[in-house]
């Protein structure tokens, strides 16, 4: 008997942003695209415009102000949507939203998808996170990959995508979806708000954002301190499941 | 055992950007009864050395104590002011804590004496070098 797909629905409520940009963050390497999309979001007061949901999801319900609040949510303001999810995900389902984003974008005729994350350097933590990290990127789109350095990233020329990012790249080729993926240079395991500011920089040139990061940059240590614990998560999140091969679930 | 009053720490811009996305998860790195975190921290061996890098932000370097054996590295370290923290365990309340403090037990075994270590920004780089025991085997013709 066939299996039925896990369920991930995207709920959007209020006026629908036509051909959106949209920008996902997920946890990753040094929650670089959650701490820059959450600060965009706050900084320039971005609205709720819809969350998602899977039964695949953690299951976890925030609460803010005695509100619940779903994990994955998105904000919208101008051409832009930005999807954060507040929880790190596990295999399985970081496969399945990247694939049902894409296909939204995809029906949404979104100009462009672009993934915000970290690139792991030894570098970086040698020098204690000292100087201007260098943000990478990696597009489908060859005019969005030559225009890559006019806004102050260099084209990764060899390397990979790994995990979330790497099947949101998939699945907008698949789609047909133009993506750029932004890398930014990275502590191994600890929070970088450096390198979220520098992401935002490109970022913010790339859809034509203002945001001042000098708040950001100021406020580095106490970020990287209410940060702690979904770093920690999300590195359980990522090592491999101790049981049974998955061919036997 | 304290209860902070939670005027004592005003909600911040930066409280409010980190609950619109990051509620109060339980947090295992904390020690609630001697007011310290449990920092980050990453370990690597190589062929020389292990490497213990612990994120520490908050600390001045002249605050900080880090000792080793052959088989542990302890560190202490006060922060320069005390930081509120919401954990769920003390009701979702603001907690202050004031130190950092960690024990971590080392994969393999080293050379205390010739450890070293380096501070800046918030992060601390420990260098073991690994302990080399044994004798070399002749190998003899078959």
């Amino acid at each position: 008997m066939p299996q039925t797909p896990p369920r991930v629905e995207i709920t959007e409520y209020g006026n629908r942003i036509s051909k959106p940009s949209v920008i996902v963050a997920v946890p990753d390497v040094g929650l670089i695209g959650t701490i820059a999309c959450s600060y965009i979001v706050e900084q320039l007061k971005f609205e709720p415009k819809g969350h998602i949901d899977s039964d695949l999801a953690p299951q976890v319900m925030l609460v803010r102000d005695s509100v619940p609040t779903y994990p994955i949510q998105i904000f919208g303001k101008d051409k832009m949507l930005i999807v954060i999810s507040g929880v790190p995900l596990r295999p399985k389902f970081s496969l399945e939203l990247a694939k049902e984003i894409a296909r939204w974008a995809k029906e949404r005729d979104a100009k462009v998808v672009v993934g915000v994350s970290g690139a792991p350097s030894r570098k970086r933590e040698e020098s204690h996170g000292d100087g201007v990290p260098t943000v990478t990127g990696v597009s489908n789109d060859q005019v969005m990959l030559k225009g890559l350095k006019a806004i102050g990233a260099l084209p990764l020329e060899q390397g990979g995508l790994t995990g979330f990012y790497a099947s949101l790249m998939k699945y907008c080729m698949v789609n047909d979806q133009a993506n750029v993926t932004l890398l930014g240079e990275s502590m191994l395991q600890f929070p970088d708000p450096g390198a979220a500011a520098a992401a935002i920089g490109v970022l913010s040139a790339m859809v034509g954002l203002k945001v001042d990061t000098k708040p950001l940059l100021k406020e580095s240590e106490e970020v990287r301190m209410k940060t702690r614990e979904l770093m920690s998560q999300t590195q359980a999140a990522q090592q491999p499941t101790v049981g049974n091969p998955s061919a036997y679930r | 055992m304290w209860e902070d009053d939670e005027d004592d720490y005003p909600e911040t811009s930066m409280d409010r950007f980190f609950s619109r996305v990051f509620a109060g998860f339980e947090d295992p790195l904390f020690d609630i009864e001697s007011r310290s975190l449990r920092p980050l921290f990453r370990v690597e061996v190589n062929e020389e050395f292990v490497v213990v890098a612990m994120d520490l932000p908050g600390a001045r370097k002249e605050d900080i104590a880090v000792t080793c054996t052959e088989e542990l590295v302890s560190l202490e370290a006060e922060m320069k002011k005390p930081v509120a923290l919401r954990v769920s365990g003390a009701g979702a309340r603001a907690t202050r804590f004031e130190r950092y403090s960690k024990k971590v037990r080392l994969p393999v075994r080293v050379v205390p004496e010739k450890a070293t270590a380096k501070y800046k920004n918030g992060v601390i780089v420990v260098k073991l070098p690994i302990l080399r025991t044994g004798k070399a085997i002749k190998i003899a013709d078959g």
